[in-house]
């Protein structure tokens, strides 16, 4: 019966899947220690002094550098995402211009 | 081709069963794994218009900021973006290279990336924007590909088991099928084999094999009751014919040893040659009931009014009943119009008569009636006689059957097989019942229905006119 889970698995798999295995695995550069220093230094430029902000900054910078990367930058993202909404609904946020100290990539 | 039935049921069964359920289970994909599928390339072509539009709106240096802008807020860590130029040169994203596999715009292209350092599965298509311009818009699937690959091995596990319950349930259908099957096989060999006791089983559960068991048996007791029919007639053949047979015959015997005179010898072949025209009678009225039963003089059926035809057979047959000190009563309507047969009819109410004067005390009295009932005609004749015992009513009617009483009286036995003929070629019944099982003076009452018919139409013409 164990053999019907490998047919299973060439089932789900589309008929592209076959360019992949060609192929070797490309990198992708935004999960990277270097791109989360990038994402902690454009939050910290714009001084935010709302407590989550800085909690998620902390955090992520923290996890960051003990090298769980994909947690850091969800951290940090999410730090970004509340700045961002926090700019769009107008509230007044002290801070450089995100302009002034532009996003990674 | 399968010469087994029960097997072709059973691999129907089975088959229709796996397919449904096949079905069943290709509609779950569909709309489970399938959904995500669609799910990923909507999102992907969605995000894909956003950025074309912000290119359409400032060129190349806003593209690049709203890359750079959706992957620093892409909280679920699954975008993918590349934007390379028309040196192959890449302008921003997150992919290291242009994938080699991604060659043309349109198609959906499935790649293998390293995120972390962990290796996952992602979904790009290519857009191509003016100036030589790439844009490659993707998401990383790799948790898309784990549940469509968990619910394929579920659905994969639910096909085995569909198929081993098709399987299972075609093995029951088969049996069920053989046993049902082996139940009438059986009864039917042993009636082929001369016995014509066995009868089908049934299972009590009143479905359509009871109802086909309960079909078969029918047909079955009919044929045992017909067979039974033509033994006893058989019999009754051979038993009552073998007397006046045997009798002319010795008196031919007698006279051609001890006759005397010329006159003897006459008078002797006279007693023989009326024997053997009783004979011939009776075989005259087994033909006659046999072509009535045929149905061939349904053909001859014509317009008849009862009413002159009783009163002819109560004038002729009360004299007759008068010189037994009978009396017969007359109660019949002017007209009674039927489609029939004269003859027929006129002969069955003179057997009726003939049994009732036969069988009826001196002084007794005999009545016959009619009247119309809806649409039939019903004919009696009452008379002060024995009767017929209750037991002994449902065979009078069969062919040679003599009651007890009837045993020292002239007859046949086949004036009532002739009336019930009669009965039913139009479409009626002959009862024979008590006059009055209060009365003093009981006696039979034969009970004579007849269809009406449509007066002036032939029966199928009839028949026709009354469909809808």
């Amino acid at each position: 019966m164990k053999s019907a889970l490998p047919l299973a698995f060439l089932l789900s798999m589309p008929t592209c899947l076959s360019h992949a295995q060609e192929q070797p695995p490309i990198p992708l550069t935004s999960d990277t220690a270097q791109y989360c220093a990038q994402l902690a230094e454009a939050i910290a430029a714009r001084h935010s002094t709302l407590p989550d902000v800085l909690h998620l900054l902390a955090d992520g910078r923290e996890m960051c550098d003990q090298g769980e990367v994909r947690g850091g930058l969800r951290r940090l993202r999410r730090a970004l995402v509340i700045l961002n909404r926090k700019k769009r609904g107008g509230a007044a946020e002290p801070g450089p211009d995100k302009s002034a100290d532009p996003l990674p990539y | 081709m399968i010469r087994s039935a029960s097997l072709r049921f059973a691999v129907l069964y089975g088959s229709l069963f796996a397919a449904s359920s096949l079905a069943l289970v290709l509609f779950f994909w569909w709309a489970t794994a399938g959904v995500l599928d669609r799910q990923v390339e909507a999102a992907i072509d969605a995000d894909a218009q956003f950025l074309v539009e912000r290119w359409s709106e400032g060129g190349v240096p806003a593209l690049v900021l709203t890359v750079q802008e959706r992957l620093a807020e892409n909280v679920d860590d699954d975008a993918i973006y590349m934007l390379s130029d028309g040196l192959g040169r890449r302008v921003a994203g997150n992919m290291q290279r242009w994938p080699a596999v991604v060659t043309e715009a349109g198609g959906f292209y499935e790649l293998r990336v390293v995120r972390a350092g962990a290796q996952s599965l992602a979904e790009v298509r290519q857009y191509d924007l003016p100036g030589g311009f790439r844009l490659l818009v993707g998401r990383d699937v790799r948790g898309r590909v784990e549940l469509r690959r968990l619910l394929t091995n579920t659905l994969l596990w639910s096909v085995l088991l569909v198929a081993g319950l098709a399987g299972a349930g075609a093995f029951v259908v088969r049996r069920l099928f053989r046993r049902m099957v082996a139940e009438i096989s059986a009864t039917a060999e042993a009636i082929a084999g001369g016995d014509l006791t066995p009868r089908v089983r049934r299972s009590g559960r009143g479905d359509e094999f009871d109802r086909m068991a309960e079909s078969i048996n029918t047909m079955l007791e009919r044929i045992a009751r017909l067979m039974d029919g033509v033994r006893q007639v058989s019999n009754a053949i051979a038993h009552d014919l073998r007397t006046p047979i045997t009798r002319a015959r010795a008196r031919l015997e007698d006279a051609a040893e001890h006759a005397g005179s010329e006159a003897e010898l006459r008078a002797a072949i006279e007693r023989a040659v009326a024997d053997l025209d009783g004979v011939t009678a009776v075989f005259q009225a087994l033909l006659r009931i046999a072509e009535i039963e045929a149905g061939a003089r349904r053909s001859a059926f014509a317009d008849v009014d009862l009413g002159p035809l009783l009163a002819d057979l109560a004038e002729l047959y009360g004299a007759l009943a008068e010189d037994r000190g009978l009396v017969l009563s007359l109660d019949v309507p002017d007209t009674l119009s039927l489609l029939g047969d004269r003859d027929l009819i006129q002969q069955a109410v003179a057997n009726l008569l003939d049994n009732a004067i036969k069988f009826s005390p001196s002084g007794g009295r005999i009545r016959l009636s009619g009247r119309a009932e809806g649409r039939h005609l019903r004919v009696e004749v009452a008379d002060e006689g024995p009767g017929i015992p209750e037991a002994d009513r449902g065979r009078a009617a069969d062919r040679f059957f003599r009651g007890e009483q009837a045993r020292n009286t002239p007859g046949s036995g086949l004036g009532l097989a002739l009336v019930q003929a009669v009965a039913m070629l139009h479409d009626g019944a002959l009862v024979l019942e008590e006059t009055d099982p209060h009365a003093l003076n009981k006696g039979l009452r034969a009970v004579l229905t007849l269809q009406t018919g449509q007066a002036g139409v032939p029966p199928v013409q009839a028949a026709a006119a009354l469909a809808p």
